[in-house]
């Protein structure tokens, strides 16, 4: 820590994790910390004096420099957010990513009366960032399966509806025919007990009834086909009609 | 305390070309196309803050502040509801999301556009002060307005200079308010200067 070259009221800052430069009116460098130098690799001796726009030439910009000119004058200290800037000082991390960070610039009295420098204080918000992107991205995958969800249980919804109307309809086509084919039976039972019966109008008359239990199981084939098809929830209210209709 | 409505309508034209100064600097460094407005401007109690309306009531406020001190001293606070301050960094940042959140990073960059903000109308207002004032960096405070309110060091009988503000940014529209809570004493400091600018 000796060849660093903090010195004086300035000393303290070094051990403190964020990085921390002063510069003058001029933007040259007047104090560079210890934590700066293992950021950017760059020594304090190396860059003190120096004008901190020929070393990161991309705080030239009129947008920068206007804002770190108004903390130069005295102003209100100013915020570089990481979104928007990511950094001002650029520095890698030990993974060769860039090193993202909230920047925060103070207005220091300098010796002279009147003359204020400006102290950049840049914190590493990397893990934070990354946190955050991680946890915006969770959000959004657990967003996206709940309207997926959301979605298939309307679908499932749609397809219990369109089954309870299918069985209905279905139970109604096997009810009346079954209705027609015991009132038919009971007749050909009446007309035996009465002795009123013809052996060929019988025989006919069971052929009828034979045709419509044909119909009626191949209806009910079709029932437990589509029953079968996946959809076996059926709904309670079509059970109760199935058992209501015996 | 009644204030002339010629020293508000100057006060208001300080904080338009604060805001107008704000919004260029938006502009240039979000590359959106960011509109401001100052539609109205009036003096109350800081103890009627929580009754302002879309501030009072149970939500929490996001709100960026800074404090000044010296001759004039006081806070000057950005205050949104929470869900518009979410819209307005999600609309300035370009993100694309359908229900954003203020998390952390957000607030950082609200609190920029505070800053940006603040800066504008207290850079006005400090040209016509024509003194050094001193401040404090950006803070973010999410609270009741109440609790906002109570946990200022000022007394409850202090003046705030409060002024809707309009945020116009691509297709939305976001509307805040700014709050300058003065110290007593320092409401008076800045209607001399503006009654000795326009030479009364």
């Amino acid at each position: 820590m000796a060849t660093r070259g903090s010195a004086g009221a300035w000393q303290g800052m070094d051990f403190l994790p964020v990085g921390i430069c002063i510069i003058d009116p001029e933007f040259r460098v007047c104090y560079w910390n210890a934590c700066l130098e293992e950021w950017t690799g760059i020594p304090a001796a190396d860059i003190q004096g120096e004008e901190i726009t020929v070393r990161f030439p991309s705080l030239k910009r009129s947008v920068i420099t206007e804002r770190i000119n108004h903390v130069l004058q005295g102003g209100a200290p100013i915020v570089f957010s990481s979104q928007i800037h990511h950094y001002l000082i650029p520095s890698c991390l030990p993974d060769g990513k860039m090193r993202i960070q909230h920047t925060t610039l103070v207005p220091v009295a300098g010796e002279e009366e009147g003359i204020y420098n400006a102290m950049i204080i840049c914190e590493d918000v990397s893990t934070l960032t990354r946190e955050v992107v991680a946890y915006r991205a969770a959000k959004n995958d657990l967003t996206n399966e709940l309207e997926e969800r959301i979605k298939a249980e309307k679908e499932l919804k749609a397809t219990q509806e369109a089954l309870l109307a299918y069985l209905i309809e279905s139970a109604s086509r096997v009810v009346h025919p079954a209705e027609t084919v015991r009132a038919d039976l009971e007749g050909i039972i009446s007309d035996l007990d009465a002795g009123d019966w013809r052996p060929e109008e019988i025989r006919m008359q069971l052929q009828v009834e034979i045709g419509m239990i044909r119909a009626i199981e191949e209806n009910l084939a079709e029932l437990i086909r589509a029953t079968a098809g996946g959809r076996q929830d059926i709904p309670e209210s079509f059970r109760k009609f199935l058992l209501n209709k015996g | 305390m009644t204030i002339d409505p010629d020293d508000l309508d100057a006060i208001k034209e300080l904080v338009n070309i604060g805001v107008g100064r704000a919004a260029a600097m938006l502009n240039e460094i979000t590359c959106s196309h960011i509109t401001l407005q100052v539609p109205t401007l009036h003096v109350i109690g800081l103890d009627e803050l929580d009754r302002v309306e879309g501030l009072s009531g149970p939500q929490r406020a996001a709100t960026v502040k800074i404090d000044f001190r010296g001759f004039f001293t006081g806070t000057t606070a950005l205050i949104f509801p929470p869900g518009s301050a979410a819209a307005l960094v999600t609309a300035i940042t370009g993100e694309e999301e359908d229900l954003p959140e203020l998390d952390a990073l957000r607030t950082e960059t609200l609190m920029e556009v505070g800053n940006i903000f603040i800066n504008g109308v207290m850079g006005s207002i400090g040209n016509v002060l024509g003194q050094q004032i001193t401040y404090t960096p950006p803070t973010y405070v999410e609270d009741t307005i109440t609790n906002i309110a109570r946990t200022t060091r000022f007394d409850p009988d202090e003046r705030v200079l409060l002024a809707n503000t309009r945020f116009f940014v691509e297709e939305i529209n976001v509307e805040g308010v700014i709050a300058m809570i003065l110290e007593i004493g320092s409401l008076d400091v800045l209607l001399d200067r503006i009654a000795a600018v326009r030479g009364d």
